[in-house]
């Protein structure tokens, strides 16, 4: 059997709109609390220390910088001081070559009084024996005919040690003139 | 509404950003890929100074070592005329006696300039104002060249702006006239102008290099810039035969020579007899390269090797020693030799002193240096046959010492001999040879017969060691060992049996040698009146190790030959000296001069 019991309609509900929920049930949404938070750094910090780190490359290249250029200024001192020096050398260089040319020796020598022995005898080593004359035949002192201009400024030493000035050597063309014909007789009576 | 705006604003905004960067970007690529090659020469042209870095001409130097030619650096003072106008004329320095700057006038600054070159303010005063008049702007001037260090170091230490520096090479010879002659001279501008200078060039120029530096915009050079891009190549060094000592020892003596007897010209060679190299080559009045101005212009050249002359009585020998290596006479061949001759129609020739016909030797004639006997033995060989012996004998032919220019001498082919010619070349006239061609020739006789060609320049060494030796020629077999000794014997009894044999005289050493007394054409087809005298000489005779030939010309105040002995006589002592040759051993053999 079924018996449907008519229930009764409630058509105001049906037609009303429903009720909002009530707030009754519990909510499970509450406001949320703040996590638990560090220690706030100022934006200042931060912006410090980035200054301070681009600061600090900056001034560490402009060191570095500065080294290498101060290297180069001192290899360029060196290289200066090398270059004078050996212009240095090469002018005793040659003033050695100078004061060793045989014409300046020779000047020297004459005008110390100094003699040459033309035939020096030689002394044997293997059996001592002396070959040619022990007696010096010594040649007057002569005068340089070979000229040098490079020692035109430079003094000779005579034979008290006193540096006197150097007397050029001259190729005369006119040697003595030799006396020609009869020599001149004072008249007599 | 107000959204849509805002956005479209934005939308702007980014869109011009975008333009603006993407033009940015696209000049980057171009700046850095595209041009970056372009941009970076400009730069660097703009930036980079291109200098040369001038190689060092090389040394010459004798056979010890010794520095024969060198080069020095000289200093170009300059200044900017302009500059010295700037502020008044006026500059600062640092005080030099204490601290802060000192005010400097420009006159006051040529006055000190002026002490140290040797100028007068005024005339350095001359030079700005000139250069101005000629150009307002002009930056250089010179004020004084080739400066020395000395007066480079104290100009310097003056600290003034406008005066800059720069440095020249030039040539310098630290020992004057010495081998003046064989090294040669430069001219004012460093072009060798004569000599070794001018024919090893090759070996003693260098190869500049090149470097290049940045300077910024004042002119400063910026250190460490310099980038050298090719490296200088100094010169090689030239290395001669020479002794220095004894070719100034050998100068001497025919300086003094010269001007005993009032000769024209007076020349002395000396050569090592085993290897031909001549290890003194002196000529009177030699040049000196230091001051070419002051020498004679007649005696800057290497006369010894390009102006040869008739030998006349030294060639004797060849005629003999042909002779003798022939098989036609030996050196006691008999001839009876009258004083004047006239073989055959339109040749005649006599001896220098009249004398009854003599009963001679082959080796007498020699002693008595007899013209008749020479001419009546030596046309027993054919001209073609003395002419080919004279070839062996060097002459007819260049020497290949080194030198730029060496005479040949003259010697004809034997087609083109007339009769006169035919006797003539038997006592060395109508033939002419250098005294070094001489000297090559008694080289053969005192070497077994060996001709060993002559040789000044021994060889080139470049800077990283390598040696290069010149080629002088081959040796050359003039004639046999046996006839060379036979030769020896005959000038040995000539250097002992003659009229000189005391002007030569070294007591302990054997010598050998003849003398020469030549006419010399007069340039119009007949002789002159006077005679070119020498005398060439082999020591020691019994171990031959050095030939001397020394030639004075055209004596007027004195005897020509006595001048030509003594100076062989100095020479010889001058080599044994030098080179510690030991006195002689065995005995001398006279051969007999008369039968």
């Amino acid at each position: 059997m079924s018996s449907v019991s008519p229930e009764r309609i409630d058509l105001r509900r049906l037609l009303t709109p429903a009720p909002a929920e009530t707030q009754s049930p519990e909510r499970h949404l509450a406001p949320v609390d703040l996590p638990a938070r560090k220690r706030r750094r100022s934006p200042l910090t931060g912006a410090l220390i980035s200054v301070g780190l681009v600061l600090g490359i900056l001034a560490s290249q402009l060191g570095l910088s500065i080294a290498v250029s101060q290297g180069a200024y001192e290899m360029r001192a060196l290289e200066i001081e090398q270059r004078d020096l050996s212009r240095v050398e090469r002018v005793l260089a040659q003033n050695v070559d100078k004061l060793a040319s045989p014409q300046n020796l020779a000047e020297n020598a004459a005008r110390l009084g100094m003699v040459q022995n033309a035939r020096p005898a030689t002394l044997r080593l293997s059996d001592g024996a002396v070959l040619g004359s022990l007696e010096i035949t010594a040649t007057e002192a002569q005068a340089n005919l070979v000229p040098n201009s490079t020692l035109a400024a430079l003094p000779v030493v005579d034979a008290e040690g006193l540096l006197v000035p150097r007397v050029a050597p001259v190729l005369s063309d006119e040697p003595p003139v030799r006396w020609k014909g009869e020599l001149p007789a004072p008249e007599t009576r | 509404m107000k959204q849509r705006i805002t956005r479209s604003r934005s939308l702007l905004v980014f869109i011009v950003i975008i333009v603006a960067a993407g033009a940015f970007f696209v000049r980057l690529v171009d700046v850095q890929l595209v041009s970056a090659s372009e941009l970076n020469e400009e730069a660097r042209g703009k930036r980079a100074v291109p200098v040369v870095i001038p190689s060092v001409r090389g040394d010459i130097v004798d056979r010890n070592g010794e520095v024969l030619a060198t080069t020095d650096e000289r200093y170009d003072v300059q200044l900017s005329p302009k500059n010295t106008r700037v502020n008044g004329g006026k500059f600062y320095r640092p005080d030099p006696h204490g601290i802060g700057t000192v005010e400097v006038t420009a006159a006051e600054a040529f006055e000190e300039i002026g002490e140290i070159t040797g100028q007068e303010g005024e005339e350095i005063q001359e030079i700005v104002d000139e250069a101005l008049a000629d150009n307002p702007k002009s930056d250089f001037a010179y004020v004084k060249r080739s400066v020395d260090l000395s007066q480079l170091n104290e100009l310097k230490e003056l600290r003034i702006p406008w005066l800059t520096f720069e440095s020249q090479h030039t040539r310098t010879y630290p020992n004057g006239a010495i081998a003046g002659n064989i090294i040669g001279f430069s001219s004012s501008d460093g072009q060798p102008q004569s000599g070794v200078e001018v024919s090893q060039d090759a070996c003693l120029t260098g190869i500049d290099g090149s470097e290049e530096y940045e300077r910024s915009e004042d002119g400063v050079a910026l250190p460490g810039s310099v980038v050298v891009t090719k490296q200088a190549v100094d010169g090689g060094t030239v290395e001669l035969t020479i002794d220095l000592d004894l070719q100034w020892e050998a100068q001497q003596t025919i300086n003094r020579q010269v001007q005993n007897v009032q000769a024209e010209w007076g020349f002395l060679v000396i050569m090592d007899v085993k290897t031909g190299e001549l290890v003194a080559v002196a000529e009177d009045g030699s040049v000196d390269p230091n001051d070419v101005d002051a020498s004679d212009p007649t005696k800057r050249e290497a006369r010894s090797f390009v102006a040869p002359y008739e030998p006349g009585s030294t060639l004797k020998t060849l005629t003999f020693a042909a002779l003798i290596d022939q098989g036609v006479a030996t050196p006691l061949t008999q001839n009876l030799t009258p004083a004047y001759l006239e073989p055959e129609p339109g040749v005649r020739f006599g001896d220098s002193f009249w004398h009854e016909p003599m009963q001679w030797t082959m080796t007498g004639i020699l002693t008595q240096s007899s013209n008749v006997g020479t001419a009546t033995l030596g046309t027993l060989l054919s001209a073609e046959e003395r002419y080919d012996y004279l070839q062996r004998f060097g002459l007819g032919a260049s020497t290949q010492a080194g030198m730029p220019l060496e005479d040949s001498g003259f010697l004809t082919p034997a087609e083109n001999w007339d009769r006169q010619t035919v006797y003539n070349t038997t006592f060395g006239q109508a033939v002419s040879t250098t005294i070094v061609q001489m000297a090559g020739a008694y080289q053969a006789i005192a070497n077994g017969g060996l001709r060993v060609p002559p040789t000044i320049v021994r060889g080139c060494q470049d800077v990283s060691g390598d040696e290069t030796v010149l080629d002088h020629g081959e040796p050359v077999q003039a004639v046999s060992e046996h006839t060379a000794d036979q030769v020896m014997g005959m000038l040995e009894t000539v250097a002992n049996e003659a009229w000189f044999d005391e002007i030569i005289e070294i007591p302990g050493y054997r010598l050998a040698g003849k003398t020469g007394t030549a006419e010399q054409p007069d340039g119009q087809g007949g002789y002159r009146a006077d005679f070119v005298n020498s005398f060439a000489g082999i020591f020691p005779a019994d171990d031959p190790q050095y030939v001397a030939v020394a030639s004075v010309a055209f004596a007027k105040g004195g005897d020509g030959a006595t001048a030509a002995l003594t100076a062989f006589h100095e020479a010889a002592e001058a080599t044994i000296r030098t080179f510690g040759i030991p006195p002689s051993s065995g005995t001398y053999a006279p051969i007999p001069t008369e039968y």
